[in-house]
């Protein structure tokens, strides 16, 4: 028998406590890694699941992602295969974020509000406690798995990430009633990929008609609300109506909904104080996240204005729209 | 058969002849029974009193009271609660429902009209809708 042969076999007959093993990463580490951009260029395939509420059948979608460490990416859609045409795109160059939809032919596009990773990172850790354990395979690759659940202990989120290089492999969302509502998860990873600078340029062509991202305010006539300019990747304004005083926002990105509220505040006279939980967004504030069994909410009060966010977004997500609005006053 | 069901086979004709006068023999021997006899009879000839004629086409008439009561201006609650509960709003509605139902309800507002969308991008809506396709929401990597 070869030596080299014998060696491998010698190896593998290693007992696994004997092995060398890798230690976990402190959740600080694991969010500080899940949070910053990839070390190299990387092309990724992927699916985004959604469950929709009382068990309803769940909808699906096919991603091509195209990761820069610079931070720009490109992700398609394609609904009907990796060589078809794709159905939408969504490039963030840096500084403007678009949304080519084929089908109409339109194009949203502008300025998005930037964060820092650290920013990120902090508000997550003032939403939830993090914990950090041995995951699965996720595309092939071994992963630390990262849960982020409210102070009761209630799954609110989980990530798993790429031990060697923290990259997100893959993320589910969870309603406060403990139902899985989103599945993001990468099917396939390849780093380091080859990726034409040209691939990060609008891709959408001249005959596509152009709207701003974030329309232009007040949503309803003669109202002070704002509209977020913040909002998920993948989601576009798709209403706003006169409501309470105030206006209702509606957003959506196919399968999932949200909507945002903007009313006096005294049209709060009936909260129960005692309900949720109260958490403090980034930009100083408190507001009140509520379980509500089938979906999430977070309720602020803002001087004379009442803020409600609520539908298919995790509690971060939430926290973030809110904090858009009122970044952009 | 209790006669609960007694009563109610009687008072719709339900009996038999021989069941029918056997139970009227019972009707004369217990005063309550027989109360309660008259009594569900005068109930269900006021409902036959108070029910309209059946339209002779009853679907034309239902089409006909729903364009009715869309032509009729809201109530500013009956606007709120259909914002809150239309296909639109999926996804956000029951949360929102709670959040209002608990936040909102309890105060008294003047009714006012709920007008329509002041923004509305349906294009957007069914261009993002074709995206999603029926998944077996199967997680191929288990983890």
């Amino acid at each position: 028998m070869r030596p080299e042969l014998v060696c491998a076999l010698l190896l593998e007959l290693t007992p696994c406590w004997a092995r060398p093993r890798r230690r976990l990463p402190t959740p600080a580490q694991a969010l500080a890694r899940m949070t910053s951009v990839p070390t190299q260029p990387c092309t990724a395939r992927g699916r985004i699941q959604f469950f929709p509420p009382g068990g309803g059948k769940p909808k699906g979608l096919g991603t091509m992602i195209y990761a820069l460490p610079d931070g720009r990416i490109r992700r398609e859609i394609r609904d009907k295969g990796p060589r078809q045409p794709a159905a939408e795109i969504i490039i963030d160059d840096g500084r403007t974020l678009s949304l080519y939809l084929a089908k109409p032919g339109l194009l949203w596009s502008g300025e998005v509000p930037r964060e820092s990773a650290r920013t990120t990172r902090e508000r997550l850790e003032s939403l939830y406690a993090v914990s950090v354990s041995t995951g699965g395979r996720v595309a092939k690759r071994k992963t630390w798995r990262v849960d982020l659940r409210a102070p009761d202990g209630a799954a609110r989120v989980t990530y798993w990430i790429d031990r060697d290089d923290g990259l997100l492999l893959k993320t589910e969302t969870y309603r406060y009633d403990g139902s899985l509502m989103r599945r993001e998860r990468l099917t396939r990873l390849d780093c380091p990929a080859q990726i034409p600078d040209g691939l990060l340029a609008s891709s959408a062509p001249p005959s596509a008609s152009a709207r701003p991202l974030v329309p232009p305010d007040p949503p309803v006539p003669g109202s002070s609300a704002r509209f977020p300019s913040w909002t998920p990747l993948g989601f576009l304004p798709l209403e706003a109506r006169a409501l309470a005083g105030g206006a209702l926002m509606t957003y959506g990105d196919g399968a999932q909904r949200f909507t945002v509220l903007e009313a006096p505040a005294d049209a709060a006279s009936g909260l129960d104080e005692s309900l949720g939980r109260e958490v403090r967004l980034a930009d100083g504030t408190s507001a009140r996240l509520l379980p509500d069994g089938e979906r999430n909410a977070l309720v602020r009060r803002d001087g004379s204005r009442l803020l409600v966010v609520s539908g298919d977004l995790s509690d971060d997500e939430l926290a973030r729209v809110a904090e858009s609005l009122t970044e952009a006053r | 058969m209790n006669d609960e069901d007694l009563l109610s086979d009687y008072a719709d004709g339900r009996m038999t002849a021989e069941a029918r006068a056997r139970f009227e023999e019972r009707l004369r021997a217990e005063p309550s029974l027989e109360r309660r006899a008259r009594e569900l009879a005068a109930l269900k000839a006021a409902l036959a009193q108070a029910a309209p004629p059946m339209p002779a086409d009853l679907k034309a008439a239902l089409k006909r009271e729903a364009r009715r009561a869309a032509s009729r201006p809201p109530s500013f609650w009956e606007g709120l609660r259909a914002a809150l509960s239309a296909p639109w709003a999926y996804g956000a509605g029951a949360a929102f429902a709670a959040a209002a139902a608990l936040l909102l309800l309890h105060r008294p507002q003047p009714p006012q009209p709920a007008p329509g969308a002041a923004f509305q991008d349906a294009a957007a809506a069914r261009g993002l809708e074709r995206l999603w396709q029926a998944d077996d929401g199967r997680d191929g990597d288990a983890t």
